[in-house]
């Protein structure tokens, strides 16, 4: 399957729309991680425990997407976009959503 | 055995007390000293964080000169047609990271925000951040033999722990191999 964020895959052509396609989780981690990036927090940088968390979330939502455009029979998912929002103190909801298309044989 | 009039001579010797005064007879710190010596303590551990953090600030911004020279040969650009080539291979490339302020610098700027204006430690993060998000893109171009990311879009994103507030920063393309 080939993701892509622009309107068409490069060196293919696209013979047919099939629409709509998205995936979405939302994510939080156990409250170790919440202490840990609390520690983290004295001084400041990169959380890492929340890099993870939001990295998976996005695999996830991506692969989701993916599986429900292999329903469709499609070969690649274009114009893909992806939204974030916080849910909730520790959950984060990741969404991804683009379009199906079927290429020319 | 403690009688009943004891504990209600002990219990109105509280009451006829201000809130400041009732662990006077209690202990040898007044209550006043606690805040104090507590403060103390608070402000000596934010200070430190904060000096650990400008160092650590610092490092960071070190290691991502170092990253970029190897990256360089991987052009990034936001337009949507390839022009020069025709690609072999089409992938989406995704680069994220959070980053947060310490406690201290947090603090300092809830009391700068009050004039408004440039929030100077907020703007550096903020771009620290999204250069570290476009390094990891380019990095994940350079494990997979991709040399062109076309269509690059940032996006930012508030995130709230349970105790922590922070952002992220997102750097997505699509990687084309040419």
């Amino acid at each position: 399957m080939i993701i892509t964020n622009i309107e068409q895959v490069p060196g293919k052509t696209i013979i047919q729309e099939l629409g709509l396609v998205q995936g979405s989780t939302v994510r939080g981690k156990h409250i170790g991680k919440d202490i840990g990036a609390f520690f983290k927090g004295l001084v400041g940088g990169e959380i890492k425990g929340y890099s993870e968390l939001l990295i998976e979330g996005r695999e996830e939502a991506i692969e989701r997407m993916t599986k429900e455009a292999e329903v469709l029979g499609a070969d690649a998912v274009v114009n893909v976009r992806m939204a974030t929002s916080s849910i909730t103190g520790g959950a984060a909801e990741m969404m991804a959503y683009g379009t199906a298309v079927k290429f020319e044989p | 055995m403690i009688s009943k009039e004891e504990i209600s001579a002990e219990i109105d010797k509280v009451i006829h007390k201000m809130p400041w005064e009732w662990l006077n007879d209690y202990s040898a710190m007044s209550i006043w000293d606690m805040v104090v010596a507590n403060g103390l303590q608070v402000l000596t551990v934010g200070v430190l964080g904060w000096l650990l953090a400008t160092w650590l600030e610092r490092r960071h911004l070190r290691s991502m000169d170092e990253r970029e020279i190897p990256l360089q040969k991987i052009t990034v650009n936001t337009s949507k047609r390839i022009t020069s080539c025709e690609p072999e291979g089409t992938t989406l490339l995704i680069g994220s990271v959070v980053v947060a302020h310490d406690y201290f610098r947090t603090l300092i700027i809830v009391f700068r925000n009050i004039v408004g204006g440039n929030i100077q430690p907020y703007e550096r993060l903020v771009q620290r951040g999204r250069r570290e998000a476009l390094i990891r893109l380019k990095e994940e171009a350079g494990l997979r033999g991709i040399d062109k990311v076309i269509n690059v879009r940032f996006t930012t994103n508030s995130v709230s722990g349970r105790f922590l507030h922070a952002v992220e920063m997102v750097a997505y393309g699509t990687g084309v191999k040419t």
